[in-house]
C-alpha cells in the first residue's frame, strides 16, 4: 500500500493548522478595535478628549482593526482552500492512499503516536470532539473508555495498513469523495480489537455504528448560508399566490398544509411513490391522485412533502408554487344546517378551487365521505365530487386505505376511475430508524430525558417482530411517545423500559429472558405435566420447539412450532394445547380455536380469511394478536381446499387473506388435532402393537383413505400419536381434577380429604378407552360436585369442616 | 508556494464565490418580488376576481360586468405597479451592494496594509 501522509496533498493544511493559535489574537484585535472604536466615537461627540489623543486612539483602532480582518481572510482562505485540495477519484491502487484524506482523518492520522489501529482509535478520541456525540448516545463515558484503552489495549492494536485500505473500501462503498473520519471509525470497529469489544459488550452492531455515525454526519451538517440558492428558496415569494383567485368558503373549512409545512420533520422514503403522484397531478388529463395504504404507513407525509417542494419550486413548472390545501370535511359538516346547506357550501367551495386556479385539493380517509351508505351521520359527496373531477384544473388527492378502497371507492366505478391509484408500502426499517433519529431532540427536549440509541434501536426490532400488523413509521413513533411519556421520571430511557412498553401493549413478556422466565422454560415439560397426564413424547417435542423460539435460535421459515395430534378423543389433547398457551402466552385467551368441522364446504373459505362481506374469523384474530396459539380443532373434516390454504402458512409462516395483505403466522403455535385412525390405536392397545408400528399403522390409513396427503403430513415439525390412557393415568387425572374442587373449597374454609378408594371408585365408573378421561369429568361432576353442592346449600357444610365422600354411596362424611 | 495559492485564491476564487452568490441573491430578488410573472398578468384581474357578463346580452348587466371588471384590472395593474417600481429598486440596491462588495474585497489587501501603516504613523 502507497501511503506518505508527508507527501499528501493535504499536508500543508496540517502544516498550517499549527498556528490554529491565531484565532485567539484575532478576538482579542476584536475587543481591542472595539472598544478603541468606542472611545474615539465617544471622545468625538463629547469632545472631552483632546485632539491629540484621538489620534493615537484611532490609530491603535487602525492597526487593529487590519489585524482582525487580515486573521478572519486568513482563517476563510486555510478553511475553504487549504483544508481542502484539489478532489481525486478514490481509487485503491493510486500512487499514494494519504491524498484522499480529508483533513480531519488526516489530523487524526498525524498526531497518532504510533501507526496502529489501537493509537489510531486513541487519537480519534483526542482529536475529533464530535466522537464524544456517539458514545455519550451508546451509554459509554469516553473517559473511561480512554483509561481502558490505555490500560489494557494500547499495544494491542491492528495493523495500520489495514485500517487504511479498509478505510478507502468504505468510503468507495459510500461513495464519498474523500475518506472521512466516519470511514476510518466504520474500519477501526471492524479491525480494532479494543472498539470491537466495546460495541460488543453494549450491543452495537456494525450496522448500528454506522446508523450512528451517518446521524452524526447529519446533526454537525454545515449550517446554510444565507446566500446559498436553497436557503433562499424557502423565502418563497411575494407576489405568486396574487395570480391565484381568493378562496373564502374553502379557507374555512380547510387546514393549509402550505402553511404548515416550516413544522415538519424532514422527509424520509417514499420518494417513489412521491415521484408518481407528481407525475399524476403534473398529466393535463385524470390528474387526481388515489394515495392507498395502511393507516400510520405516513401517507399523509407524501402530501406535505409535495407541498414543500412545490412551495421552494422544486416540482415540474406545472405544479410549482400551488396551494396544497385539506379539505376539512368534518367541520363543514359540523357548521352546516342540513345536506342542502352542505351542497350548497361543496359546490362552492369546489367552484372557488376551479376559479383560483393553483389549489391541490387533499382529502383524507376519503372512502368516509364517499361510500354509498344510507347511515345516519355520514354523507355521500361521491355525486357533487364526479362533476367537478372532470375539469382538468380541479385537481385532488384523495387518501384512503385498503378497506375503503375495496368497501366502499371500489364499488363507484365511476368515481374511481378519475383517479389513478398510488399505494404506499409502509416505510422499511432502516427508514423508521431514520425518522425515529430525527425525532429523537423533539421527545427529548417536550419530556426532558435523554434518549440512548439502544432503545431506539429496541423500539424498531420489537414493533417490528411484536406488531407486525401495525405499519411503520407510526407504530415506532407510538411506541417511542409512550415509552418516554412513562418513563420520563427516570431521566435516561432504556431498552428495558420499551420491553416493558411492549410487554403491556402485546401482554407477551419480552426482551431478556427474566430468571423466573428462564425457569419456566427450562421446567417447561414439569409445567405441562401439571395439568396433563402422561404423553411424555408429544411434551417433549413442544419443550424443545418451545426452547428453541424463545432462545431466538431458531431459523425456521414457518411458525414457532406446527404440530399434528393424532389419537382418540379425551386422551389431552386440547389441553396440552390449552396449558401451552397459558404457559407460554400468558393466557388460555391467546388460543384462537377453530372448530375445522364448520368449514366443510370451498365456499367457507371466505368465512376463514375475509371477504368483502365479513373480516376473515382466523386472518382477523391472527392479525390482532399475532402471539396465540392456533388450535385447529378435528382437521380431517374440513374440506380440503381450506387444508390446502394452510400448506402456505406452515411452510412459509403466512396467509394472504381477503383482502391481499399478508398476515403473518410466524408468531404462532399451530395445533391440529385429529382423531383420525383412533381405531387403529385403540386395536393396537389391545394386540399390545409395537408404539413405532403403530405410528406407521396411521399413516397409512390416513394417506389410504385421502385424510390427508403426505406433502401436508411433512409439513409439521412435529406428528405427535397420543396414547390411549391407562386406569393408572386415569388415577392420576382423577386427582387433578379433584384437586381443583379440593382449591375451590379451601376458599370457603372447608377441608376436602380425597382417599385413595375414592379415586378407584371414579375410575371404576369412568373407565372407558374410546372416551379417555372425558367420561370421568361427567362422573364427577354428577358425584362429587353434586353433593357437595347440595351439602352447600343445605348448610350442612360450614366453615371449619373437614369432609370425607364415602365410595359406596357418594354421601358426605363431615368432621366438625 | 503558500502566497501563490493565496494569490489565486484572493483574486480568482474568492471573487467567483461572490459572483455566484451576487447571482443567486438577484435571481431571489427577481422571484420574491415575481417580476416576470407581474410583468405578464399586469393587466390580469385581481385575485382573478371577475364578473360574468351572463348568456344573454343584457346592457346593463354588461355595462355594469364591464366596468367592475376594468375596475378589477386597474386595482390588479396599480398594486402590480408598485411592486414591480419596489422589486426593480430592490435589485438594483442588491446588484450596487455587491459590486461594492466585489470591489472592497479586490482591493482589500492593498487597503488593509494602508490602514495597517495608517495606524503606525497615527501613534
Amino acid at each position: 500500500m502507497n501511503f506518505n501522509i508527508e507527501k499528501s496533498l493535504i499536508w500543508s493544511a496540517l502544516k498550517w493548522d499549527k498556528f490554529t493559535f491565531l484565532k485567539h489574537f484575532k478576538k482579542l484585535f476584536l475587543i481591542i478595535f472595539s472598544v478603541c472604536f468606542l472611545v474615539f466615537f465617544l471622545g468625538f461627540i463629547t469632545e472631552i478628549i483632546s485632539e491629540e489623543l484621538l489620534k493615537k486612539i484611532f490609530g491603535y483602532f487602525s492597526i487593529s482593526f487590519s489585524l482582525f480582518l487580515s486573521l478572519k481572510i486568513l482563517q476563510i482562505f486555510f478553511e475553504t482552500k487549504i483544508k481542502q485540495p484539489i478532489i481525486l477519484p478514490l481509487n485503491e491502487k493510486a500512487k499514494n492512499i494519504a491524498d484522499f484524506l480529508s483533513f480531519e482523518t488526516a489530523k487524526i492520522i498525524f498526531r497518532a503516536k504510533k501507526r496502529t489501529s489501537s493509537y489510531l482509535f486513541l487519537s480519534v478520541l483526542d482529536n475529533f470532539p464530535n466522537i464524544r456525540f456517539i458514545f455519550l448516545r451508546i451509554l459509554l463515558d469516553i473517559k473511561v473508555l480512554r483509561k481502558n484503552l490505555i490500560k489494557d489495549f494500547l499495544e494491542k492494536g491492528e495493523d495500520f495498513e489495514k485500517v487504511i485500505s479498509r478505510s478507502l473500501q468504505i468510503a468507495i462503498e459510500n461513495k464519498h469523495s474523500k475518506i472521512e473520519t466516519q470511514d476510518l471509525l466504520l474500519s477501526l470497529a471492524e479491525i480494532d480489537p479494543f472498539l470491537r469489544r466495546i460495541l460488543i459488550q453494549v450491543h452495537v452492531s456494525k450496522q448500528d455504528f454506522q446508523d450512528l455515525l451517518e446521524w452524526l454526519k447529519g446533526v454537525y451538517s454545515e449550517k446554510e448560508r444565507f446566500w446559498e440558492k436553497e436557503s433562499l428558496r424557502k423565502k418563497g415569494s411575494l407576489a405568486k399566490q396574487w395570480t391565484a383567485g381568493y378562496t373564502i368558503t374553502l379557507d374555512k373549512y380547510s387546514i393549509d398544509i402550505t402553511e404548515k409545512i416550516k413544522r415538519f420533520f424532514p422527509f424520509i422514503g417514499h420518494e417513489k411513490e412521491l415521484k408518481e403522484v407528481e407525475n399524476i397531478l403534473a398529466k393535463t388529463e385524470n390528474n387526481n391522485v388515489l394515495i392507498v395504504g395502511e393507516s400510520g404507513s405516513s401517507r399523509k407525509s407524501i402530501v406535505e412533502n409535495l407541498a414543500e417542494k412545490s412551495l421552494l419550486g422544486k416540482c415540474s413548472t406545472v405544479l410549482n408554487f400551488k396551494r396544497v390545501v385539506e379539505l376539512d370535511i368534518n367541520s363543514l359538516v359540523a357548521g352546516t344546517k342540513d345536506s342542502e346547506e352542505l351542497e350548497f357550501v361543496l359546490n362552492k367551495i369546489f367552484q372557488e378551487t376551479i376559479r383560483a386556479g393553483n389549489i391541490i385539493l387533499v382529502m383524507n380517509n376519503f372512502h368516509n365521505y364517499v361510500g354509498q351508505k344510507s347511515v345516519l351521520g355520514t354523507i355521500d359527496i361521491s355525486n357533487i365530487l364526479c362533476s367537478y373531477l372532470n375539469y382538468s384544473q380541479f385537481q385532488m388527492i384523495a387518501v384512503t386505505d385498503y378497506d375503503g378502497l375495496h368497501r366502499d371507492i371500489g364499488k363507484n366505478s365511476a368515481l374511481l376511475a378519475f383517479f389513478e391509484k398510488v399505494e404506499v408500502i409502509p416505510k422499511s426499517e432502516e427508514d423508521a430508524l431514520k425518522i425515529l433519529l430525527n425525532r429523537l431532540y423533539f421527545f427529548e427536549k417536550k419530556h426532558k430525558v435523554f434518549i440512548c440509541f439502544q432503545a431506539i434501536k429496541q423500539i424498531i426490532e420489537m414493533t417490528s417482530k411484536y406488531l407486525p400488523a401495525l405499519p411503520f413509521p407510526e407504530k415506532a413513533i407510538s411506541v417511542l411517545d409512550e415509552t418516554v411519556s412513562s418513563y420520563a421520571k427516570e431521566k435516561i430511557i432504556l431498552p428495558k423500559h420499551v420491553s416493558k412498553i411492549i410487554t403491556r401493549k402485546t401482554e407477551i413478556p419480552v426482551g431478556d429472558l427474566e430468571e423466573k422466565e428462564k425457569n419456566i422454560l427450562l421446567n417447561l415439560e414439569e409445567l405441562i405435566h401439571q395439568r396433563l397426564i402422561n404423553q411424555e413424547q408429544a411434551v417433549k417435542d413442544i419443550a424443545t420447539c418451545l426452547k428453541r423460539a424463545r432462545s431466538e435460535i431458531s431459523t425456521n421459515q414457518g411458525p414457532m412450532g406446527t404440530f399434528l395430534f393424532l389419537g382418540p378423543t379425551g386422551v389431552g389433547k386440547t389441553e396440552t394445547a390449552k396449558s401451552l398457551a397459558e404457559i407460554y402466552f400468558g393466557s388460555e385467551n391467546k388460543m384462537i380455536r377453530l372448530d375445522m368441522s364448520e368449514f366443510q364446504e370451498t365456499s367457507d373459505i371466505a368465512r376463514l380469511i375475509g371477504s368483502e362481506k365479513e373480516p376473515g374469523f382466523l386472518t382477523t384474530q391472527v392479525k390482532e394478536n399475532p402471539f396465540s396459539l392456533v388450535l385447529l380443532d378435528e382437521l380431517e373434516k374440513a374440506n380440503s381446499n381450506i387444508i390446502n390454504l394452510f400448506l402456505q402458512v406452515l411452510d412459509e409462516g403466512y396467509l394472504t387473506d381477503g383482502f391481499g395483505r399478508k398476515i403473518n403466522f410466524k408468531n404462532t403455535i399451530i395445533i391440529a388435532t385429529s382423531n383420525a385412525g383412533y381405531e387403529i390405536i385403540l386395536k393396537a392397545i389391545e394386540e399390545k402393537t409395537e408404539w413405532e408400528k403403530v405410528k406407521k399403522q396411521i399413516f397409512d390409513f390416513l394417506f389410504q383413505k385421502g385424510i390427508f396427503r403426505p406433502e401436508f403430513i411433512n409439513r409439521f415439525d412435529s406428528v405427535i400419536v397420543f396414547k390411549p390412557l391407562t386406569k393408572e393415568n386415569l388415577l392420576d387425572i382423577s386427582e387433578l381434577l379433584l384437586k381443583k374442587i379440593v382449591k375451590k373449597l379451601e376458599t370457603k374454609g372447608i377441608k376436602l380429604v380425597i382417599e385413595k378408594p375414592l379415586k378407584e371408585k371414579i375410575v371404576e365408573l369412568s373407565y372407558n378407552p374410546t372416551f379417555g378421561a372425558r367420561e370421568m369429568k361427567r362422573v364427577i361432576q354428577d358425584r362429587i360436585e353434586n353433593t357437595l353442592a347440595s351439602g352447600l346449600l343445605r348448610g350442612d357444610l360450614k366453615k371449619g369442616d373437614k369432609v370425607f365422600i364415602k365410595t359406596d354411596n357418594f354421601d358426605l362424611e363431615i368432621n366438625q | 508556494m503558500i502566497l501563490k495559492q493565496y494569490i489565486c485564491w484572493h483574486f480568482i476564487d474568492a471573487p467567483k464565490a461572490i459572483l455566484k452568490a451576487w447571482n443567486n441573491i438577484l435571481c431571489f430578488s427577481f422571484n420574491y418580488f415575481s417580476l416576470p410573472l407581474l410583468f405578464k398578468t399586469f393587466f390580469s384581474y385581481w385575485k382573478r376576481f371577475y364578473f360574468s357578463y351572463g348568456k344573454r346580452f343584457d346592457l346593463k348587466k354588461y355595462s355594469e360586468a364591464f366596468s367592475l371588471n376594468l375596475m378589477s384590472r386597474i386595482i390588479g395593474a396599480i398594486i402590480r405597479f408598485f411592486v414591480i417600481i419596489f422589486g426593480l429598486i430592490f435589485s438594483l440596491v442588491v446588484f450596487l451592494i455587491c459590486l461594492i462588495f466585489l470591489l472592497i474585497w479586490i482591493l482589500m489587501p492593498i487597503w488593509l496594509i494602508y490602514l495597517f501603516l495608517y495606524g503606525i504613523k497615527l501613534i
